[in-house]
């Protein structure tokens, strides 16, 4: 009897079969309600929704961590396939580069020796070295409205909000997310992302902008400032968020529209590398709030009892 | 997991696991990118019509409430896409157990129908007209990726059908 009862042989049922309005509960205009409350909560950028959103996205990322295990040789399969498509332009490719990179090479150890010299002369205080951490991508969130991945590193691997990330190619964005075991990098192509960048030979200073396209771009240029394509965009370390002098791609296109074509590929992220880098100014104001609380010991001067010690 | 668990949980753990397939780094560029929300629409829509009993509403609300917050996209926004999804396949149930071919074109509709209220919300939420090129670029490479999904969904329907009553559904 149970058996005839199953829906599916529909042997026992009276009547009419259950129309399409049955089907739509009650539930259903109180979910679309609360799908539209949050969306509404979400426009006014409520602090609370950010917060557990990222909590939430944290619980999920052992989840995600192990569903890129099966799924890791077939994105390997399909990045040989793709390389191999394009082998014999990628060989060319490569030839003219490494031609370009000898010279070069010789030029900036003559440089590296010079500036050298030069730095011993003048005294100059050396820039510190960055600590860094290598972490995977695990999740692409990128979509309509953000441009973000989400890395396998957060506050156990010592990453804070705010630290920048990079790749052999240059700079993916920098952390403003931060979970135990996670972190969401923010990239230069996301509508909300203002990097302050340095262009060309001649260091024209501006900010350079994302709008959820693939090339950002260029704002807050000086009137008289001349660009052209092909000119270098690095950072500028000017605000203290990323150190000066990290690559991030080259004018793009016509020169007039200053958008910027980005040497990482942000779609074929796999590995970077999150810089170890303190905003300074944070640090002064730290030092300067934490100075009162403590009274310097006799003797010493403020100068002496500043030095950080770098992290391992 | 036996087999009639199984049965009752297949369309929920495939519009997850779709759901979570979709935020993984797939290496595709961020403009062909649209298509992969919209592959849980192919199982919500397709367990709608075969076994809508086992699709609760509450379950493709929450896979779309997962996928926003794992886009960092505005809460709610696919809830409410899936939500759609899961009632144009409810307004085509009566129809679905006709011919293939008439399963394919509601499929095809409720695709393109889902794409417009994609473009439709996400260019209200910003308040100016989206641009629409990736959205249709997106509906079409779903399409696609339906001609793989579609087969290996109806190969766990069917695989349950046939040794739950395969001698009484023999002849219907």
């Amino acid at each position: 009897m149970a058996r005839l009862k199953n829906d599916k042989l529909n042997l026992t049922r009276r009547g009419a079969p259950p129309s399409e309005s049955s089907r739509l509960r009650v539930i259903l205009p109180i979910l679309v309600f609360v799908a539209l409350s949050l969306m509404l909560l979400s426009k006014l950028n409520h602090s609370a929704l950010a917060n557990a959103r990222w909590r939430i996205a944290e619980l999920m990322s052992p989840v995600l961590q192990a569903a890129m295990v099966p799924l890791e040789p077939l994105i390997r399969l399909r990045r040989q396939i793709s390389a191999q498509i394009d082998t014999a332009g990628e060989l060319q490719r490569l030839r003219v580069d490494n031609q370009k990179l000898s010279s070069w090479e010789w030029r900036a150890r003559e440089l590296e020796r010079k500036l050298a010299k030069l730095e011993a002369l003048s005294k100059t205080v050396g820039e510190p070295k960055i600590d860094f951490i290598i972490a995977r991508v695990i999740a692409d969130t990128s979509g309509a409205f953000v441009r973000s991945v989400v890395i396998g590193a957060g506050r156990q691997s010592d990453v804070r909000t705010g630290y920048p990330v990079v790749n052999a190619d240059g700079l993916i964005g920098r952390v403003v997310e931060i979970g135990r075991g996670s972190a969401r990098v923010l990239l230069p192509t996301d509508l909300n992302s203002r990097i302050p960048v340095i262009v060309g030979n001649k260091n024209v200073r501006a900010i350079l902008a994302g709008d959820n396209g693939s090339q950002p771009r260029l704002t807050y240029l000086a009137q008289d400032a001349v660009i052209s394509a092909g000119d270098e965009v690095s950072t500028s370390g000017v605000g203290g968020i990323f150190p000066r002098g990290l690559r991030i791609g080259a004018v793009a296109g016509e020169a007039t529209a200053g958008r910027v074509k980005l040497r990482a590929d942000m779609d074929e992220l796999e590995y970077v590398s999150v810089l170890f880098f303190e905003n300074p100014e944070l640090q002064l104001i730290d030092e300067k709030s934490a100075a009162p609380a403590r009274s310097p010991p006799a003797g010493s001067s403020a100068g002496q009892s500043s030095q950080k010690e770098p992290r391992k | 997991m036996t087999l009639r668990a199984l049965q009752y949980t297949a369309p929920i753990l495939s519009i997850t696991g779709l759901t979570l397939i979709a935020v993984l780094p797939w290496g595709l560029p961020s403009e062909n990118r649209f298509f992969l929300p919209l592959l849980p629409i192919i199982a919500i829509h397709y367990w709608g019509l075969r076994r809508p009993e086992t699709v609760p509403e509450w379950s493709v609300f929450l896979a779309g409430l997962v996928l926003d917050v794992l886009t960092q996209g505005p809460l709610g926004y696919w809830a409410l896409i899936y939500l759609f999804g899961y009632f144009l396949g409810a307004l085509c149930e009566p129809y679905g157990r006709h011919s293939q071919r008439l399963r394919v074109g509601l499929f095809a509709a409720a695709l393109m129908c889902v794409t417009a209220a994609a473009w439709l919300l996400s260019s209200a939420y910003f308040l100016e007209f989206a641009d629409w090129r990736p959205y249709v670029s997106g509906a079409g490479y779903a399409a696609i990726a339906a001609v793989i999904i579609v087969p290996l969904l109806h190969w766990l329907s069917t695989a349950n059908d046939k040794r739950d009553n395969a001698r009484f559904a023999r002849g219907v």
